[in-house]
């Protein structure tokens, strides 16, 4: 795929003109993509568009709302090249028709008639295995560690995640599939040229770059309004295979995810956690109405075949942490188990190991760098890698 | 000019806590009745003629008829307050002739401020004026009454502090030549009643049973001087360790209670410790301004940076001051002192203080909270602590997270109070100033701090082997740190080592030090959890 620059722009001038023209004029999504199909391409209707003339109206279309829409596809088309804004480099536009377009958003109703994407690689999405990883924007230690295993162990299958984007456990799951060396793609609720949120932007040109893609339905310069969240949800819950709630509390828009999958036909996963803390009770309340229990990437495997390295992998894990807990001395597995009680303060610790701080301290420290321990908001916490997950 | 119609008399002003040594010339002249000053003075120092007229025609004196002219020398330092009313007062008489000082009497100055009826009223800064006069060799001065017992700090020297003019004017004349020995008995005995009373008060650290973490960081801060910020739920009892943290330090020397006085002689403030071995203690409201905390005006006045030298500075809800506020205190707490410079003065004030903040994890301060739910965003709590900058955090050798005291452990705090846990803290921090007092010694360095070893020293104080050397320099590479982190992680270390009383600093100390260094990075969680 190699075009001039000054192709690419014109290109994203004449998606932007098309989606304002179609917004101003109310024409469906249906409709936007029987326009694309049928002049093959947004130059293509440009060009009849000069030659318009009634004869040549759609029949799914009113006439009226024909000529409407080309008016204003030209009037928009003209007023951008007037403004002429500049927008990155590495900003893409994919066409419903193209062969390249993923091929699962086909399937829906609400299939977007194009999508502005932030790189090249758009082949991702039409990979074999898609994941969907979504949840709270303000997760507990327990969802933050779910999210990196199951997040490691899926990159490390080749398994692409996609996620919203957002702070809390979408960031996680782009942050860790990177690390693990995996793909992972971003669905946002704004416009490309006005990343939310913004604190991420880093984290989107990492995707980028690290053989990821950062895609978005709405017009480059779109604010992130509240009702493109859930129809950025429905992307999210399509483009994949499967969805997996990790951590969610009440009210959480995770449900919306979760609801759209169901009527797309996906599988929802969620991970349940502790009855008493209220911070998953939006999984809970999935898993009572239907969804699968996930206990770990393994669980994911009949939503993906042929990836037995899955199993594999949780397997190997199992093995490798039970003889790699043997190697620790016997004070550090006594913190450790006090640890896998609950959360604890530095102070609360060495009253419950009976060890004097300043040796904590240093048993801690080794802990932590040998990953058994982490500190998050301020209390030490035990990782995953201590309980067999 | 003939000898009886010219005065001369000495005085002094202040420059900051330095007294600065005035002349106050006057001679009468033929002609109109007129009173004039010069010599750069300001309108509080022109006010003072009326002053001294009146003052001067209450009692049997009169003032006289003619042109009065006063010369204040040097005429190129800035001259402001009410202290000069005397000493005019005396010039005024002695030109008239109505009052004469003795042949080969002593060099004598005066300063104080006159009432209409003659009283004299006190005046800030007696004791920085006296050192200033007695430096330059005067023998007797004469001032108002001071609340404290001066002649501890002069040598020869002799204050007559004087209630009215007529006083003034008889030891001016050498009538009363004798000091007034009664009033500084009587001072001396108040001094020690109140010592007395500052003993038997209760011990707040009793209170804090159970808030091990908090005192085991008000400790090591103790010890080693090293500024310190506690993070914390609220009601975890930040406050109360603050107050504990002044009442651990080992009282004051001889030279610090002295520097400490001429600061609070300055400050137009009353004493309020009641003991003058006692450190200073200063706790600002948050809503203070840059320049309350630093010190301004003109002429610059001092700021609380100076009030709390050789004590505490606590400012509690850190993140509520505002930032410009907090940002000046940068330099003071690198140079350990304030220049102000403001038109035509320059000031230098000292300001080493111990720094203590306290401020909540976030809005609703429950974050650090196991059992409790924080309902606060991620992006509200990183511009909750984005208030303190990044250059003034870098300077707390010590942050602390504290969390609540579990009710049963309260419960046991209340029941058990005993003096000795005080008093054992006590003896560890003073033990730890000796040990840092002989190690500079032996190095042949002058006294300093944990918290200010130089970096050359650093390392041969330090005494680690190579396991420790290898430890922290893998830590370091990991955490990422800035130098400045990295030595003060040291320095922390060496304070931990010699609460100790070890020679040398071992990875426990170094493990504990970290500890203090990664609370902040650990609140904001979601950072911590990416490695």
């Amino acid at each position: 795929m190699s075009v001039s620059i000054s192709e690419k722009k014109e290109e994203l001038l004449l998606a932007q003109a098309f989606l304002l023209a179609a917004n101003k004029c109310r024409i469906s999504l249906r409709d936007r993509r029987k326009l694309i199909t049928k002049a093959a391409s947004l130059q293509n209707l440009m060009r009849q568009n000069q030659a318009a003339t009634e004869k040549e109206s759609p029949v799914f279309l009113r006439e009226d709302v024909f000529i409407n829409f080309h008016m204003s596809y030209r009037e928009a088309y003209q007023q951008l090249q007037r403004e002429n804004k500049k927008y990155p480099a590495d900003l893409t536009v994919i066409l419903c028709t193209d062969q390249a377009f993923p091929r699962r958003l086909q399937e829906i109703d609400s299939c977007p008639s194009l999508l502005f994407g932030q790189g090249e690689n758009w082949d991702i999405l039409n990979f074999p295995s898609l994941i969907s990883v979504v949840g709270s924007r303000t997760p507990s230690h327990y969802g933050m560690e779910v999210t990196r295993c199951l997040a490691r162990d899926l990159a490390q299958a080749g398994v692409v995640v996609v996620s919203g984007g957002a702070v809390g456990i979408d960031t996680l799951a782009h942050r860790h599939t990177l690390a693990a060396a995996g793909r992972t793609c971003a669905v946002l609720g704004s416009g490309l040229n006005r990343p939310y949120p913004h604190s991420n932007k880093s984290l989107f040109s990492q995707i980028c770059s690290e053989g990821g893609l950062v895609i978005s339905e709405f017009l480059l310069d779109e604010p992130p309004k509240k009702q493109n969240f859930p129809q950025r949800n429905r992307l999210i819950a399509a483009l994949a295979d499967a969805l997996v709630v990790t951590e969610a509390g009440e009210k959480s828009g995770t449900l919306i995810t979760a609801d759209f999958a169901a009527d797309y036909g996906r599988e929802v996963f969620a991970v349940p956690g502790s009855v008493f803390s209220g911070r998953s009770r939006s999984c809970h309340q999935l898993i009572k109405e239907g969804a699968s229990l996930l206990q770990g990437a393994s669980d994911l495997e009949i939503v993906l075949p042929g990836k037995s390295e899955l199993v594999l992998s949780a397997e190997e894990k199992a093995d490798a942490g039970s003889s790699g807990k043997t190697s620790l001395s016997e004070e550090e597995q006594l913190v450790l188990q006090c640890l896998c009680i609950a959360p604890a303060s530095l102070t609360d610790l060495s009253r419950r190991s009976q060890l004097p701080v300043e040796q904590l301290a240093l048993l801690l420290a080794h802990l932590r760098k040998n990953g058994y321990v982490d500190r998050a908001r301020g209390l030490y916490t035990a990782r995953a890698s201590c309980y067999n997950f | 000019m003939k000898e009886s119609h010219y005065s001369k008399i000495t005085t002094c002003a202040l420059s900051g806590i330095e007294g600065v040594l005035i002349e106050i010339e006057l001679c009468l002249l033929p002609g109109l009745p007129s009173f004039e000053v010069g010599g750069n003075c300001d309108s509080a120092v022109r006010e003072s003629r009326d002053r001294v007229r009146a003052a001067i025609s209450s009692g049997y004196y009169s003032f006289p008829k003619g042109r009065v002219l006063a010369s204040y020398a040097p005429a190129t330092f800035p001259k402001s307050g009410s202290a000069f009313d005397l000493p005019l007062a005396l010039a005024v008489l002695q030109a008239s002739g109505q009052v004469s000082r003795p042949r080969g009497a002593s060099p004598l100055a005066a300063f104080g401020e006159l009432s209409l009826d003659g009283r004299i009223h006190p005046v800030p800064g007696i004791l920085n004026r006296l050192l200033a006069l007695e430096k330059s060799g005067i023998k007797d001065v004469i001032g108002p009454a001071c609340d404290f017992d001066c002649h501890r700090f002069l040598s020869d020297c002799h204050y007559h502090a004087v209630s009215d003019l007529a006083e003034a004017i008889e030891i001016y004349s050498g009538i009363v030549p004798a000091s007034n020995s009664a009033a500084k008995r009587r001072i001396t005995e108040d001094h020690s009643e109140n010592a007395g009373k500052s003993a038997g008060r209760p011990s707040i650290l009793n209170r804090l049973a159970g808030q091990e973490a908090g005192i085991r960081a008000i400790t090591i801060a103790a010890a080693g001087w090293h500024p310190l910020l506690l993070i914390g739920a609220p009601g975890c009892g930040k406050t109360s360790l603050a107050s504990a943290l002044a009442e651990i330090l080992p009282p004051m020397t001889e030279q610090e209670i002295l520097q400490v006085l001429l600061i609070e002689q300055v400050s137009d403030l009353p004493t309020y410790r009641r003991d003058l071995a006692e450190r200073p203690f200063r706790r600002p409201h948050h809503s203070i301004t840059a320049s309350a905390l630093l010190g301004g005006g003109v002429p610059p006045k001092l700021g609380e940076c100076t009030l709390a030298h050789c004590g505490v500075l606590f400012l509690d809800e850190l993140t509520e001051v505002k930032t410009q506020a907090l940002d000046v205190l940068r330099e003071p707490m690198e140079l350990k002192k304030i220049h102000l410079a403001r038109s035509s003065w320059r000031v230098t004030y000292p300001s080493d203080f111990l720094l203590m903040a306290a401020c909540n994890p976030c809005r609703c301060g429950e974050r650090l909270e196991a059992d409790a739910q924080c309902r606060c965003s991620e992006y509200s709590v990183e511009r909750h602590l984005d208030r303190i900058s990044g250059p003034l955090y870098d300077r707390f050798d010590l942050v602390a997270q504290l969390n609540r005291v579990k009710a049963p452990t309260l419960q046991a705090s209340l029941d058990q109070s005993d003096e000795t846990r005080t008093i054992a803290i006590q003896t560890r921090v003073r033990a730890a100033w000796e040990r840092q007092r002989e190690r500079c010694a032996s190095s042949g360095a002058e006294f300093f701090f944990n918290s200010r070893i130089p970096i050359d020293c650093l390392m041969p104080f330090m005494q680690m082997n190579t396991s420790c050397q290898e430890f922290i320099s893998e830590l370091a590479a990991e955490m990422h740190f800035s130098f400045r982190a990295f030595h003060s992680v040291l320095r922390v270390a060496r304070t931990i080592a010699d609460l100790r009383a070890a020679e040398a600093v071992e990875e426990m100390d170094l493990a504990l030090a970290l500890e203090y260094r990664l609370a902040l990075p650990s609140i904001l969680s979601e950072r911590s959890n990416t490695g």
